[in-house]
């Protein structure tokens, strides 16, 4: 069919990339063929979409939602993506070793019973965490440590010798500049 | 496209000064038109909302590294198919997620009604000329008449040349103009006949 040629032409003019001569060239066509005129007015006219076409408001409710989901990730952005993966299967392999202190600590609290109050324990402090924030802190040795929402830590105000023992209930997001000895879970 | 330019120019704005207004215009600019074209690839609007959402803030994440794209348009594009297709492989565990099985319900556009000198017989009529068309070919006519890709754009995106593009074009906006033709009130063909 001779008309091929507009329909190339034509969708050439819909998406703007018609040359100069083209454009001369498609004219000529239409006046050839005039009822295609119709269907070109058809063409270059605003289109909309069928589904979802989305209010300006509809819009701004995503991009609101969105603006939420980023602040939210931009306090996840503090440990690297690396080292948080290294975090995560370090989480992995220190979820059994905790089970097994767990067992251990245990053991040793209810044999140790008696002896509940030994003088000189250093004084604990404890940090927790509200539901929906996270929290930052520096514990007495350097190590940093993110909090993650409803957690516990309990820690010492200060370190003694090589014995750095803290007690972590829920689930961390942390980085240990240099694990603490004992790690309860 | 006067767009398209604007989409440059905050995408620019955004790596360069990490310019949150530049961010938020970008979103409102290219929301919708990401929205239907992830959804056509996974099938859903809920998840296509998700997929680019996640894809905006990928680009708020790594802006440092982006200062060199060389055409934002393409990659904010090539970042939700890459995107949409890895959900897919996800969700549904395929294998081979293409663009050859499309959900062409979210690609669907229409002359304007308010707009337009044709009734709405005749737009349903485009309608269905446009659905008889191959997934690929709505896509493109879509990506160009609705979202004003470049044909340059659409044939990096979906891997094609832009005569491939060029070709698809012409299909469809004959299968359009021939169903505007049939449906032609006979007094209307004259008038045009006779303008």
């Amino acid at each position: 069919m001779t008309h091929d040629r507009i329909w190339y032409l034509l969708g050439r003019k819909m998406a703007n990339e018609l040359l100069p001569e083209e454009e001369k060239e498609l004219e000529r066509l239409l006046q050839q063929y005039p009822d295609v005129s119709y269907a070109k007015e058809v063409l270059l006219q605003s289109w909309k979409d069928k589904q979802k076409d989305f209010a300006a408001a509809d819009v701004e409710a995503a991009l609101q939602r969105n603006k939420q989901r980023l602040l939210e990730v931009q306090v996840e952005e503090v440990p690297t993506p690396r080292t948080n993966k290294i975090f995560r299967m370090a989480l992995r392999l220190g979820s059994v070793a905790a089970a097994a202190i767990l067992l251990f600590i245990g053991g040793r609290m209810w044999l140790s019973r008696q002896a509940d109050s030994k003088p000189g324990q250093p004084a604990l402090q404890q940090l927790v965490t509200k539901t929906g924030s996270r929290t930052y802190i520096k514990l007495p040795d350097g190590t940093s440590v993110w909090l993650n929402a409803g957690s516990k830590l309990d820690y010492p105000e200060q370190f003694h010798g090589s014995n750095r023992e803290v007690v972590l209930r829920e689930k961390p997001i942390s980085k240990w500049r240099k694990m603490p000895s004992i790690l309860s879970l | 496209m006067i767009n398209n330019e604007l989409i440059r120019l905050h995408f620019r704005s955004v790596c360069a000064e990490g310019d949150m207004a530049a961010y938020d215009a970008l979103y409102r600019l290219m929301y919708s038109r990401l929205v239907h074209f992830s959804a056509a690839i996974v099938g859903s609007f809920h998840l296509a909302e998700e997929i680019v959402s996640d894809v905006f803030i990928m680009i708020w994440q790594k802006r440092q590294e982006l200062t060199n794209v060389e055409n934002p348009v393409v990659y904010i594009y090539i970042s939700t198919k890459n995107r949409s297709l890895n959900t897919l492989q996800q969700q549904k565990r395929h294998r081979h997620a293409s663009l050859d099985m499309l959900d062409t319900d979210a690609l669907t556009i229409s002359p304007d009604a308010e707009h337009t000198i044709i009734s709405a017989e005749i737009v349903q009529k485009i309608e269905a000329a446009i659905r008889s068309l191959p997934d690929r070919c709505q896509l493109i006519f879509r990506l160009v008449k609705q979202d004003g890709l470049r044909y340059k754009d659409v044939a990096e995106l979906l891997e094609i040349s832009p005569k491939t593009v060029d070709a698809q074009l012409a299909i469809a906006v004959k299968k359009v103009a021939a169903a505007i033709r049939l449906n032609m009130p006979q007094e209307l063909a004259q008038a045009f006949l006779f303008s």
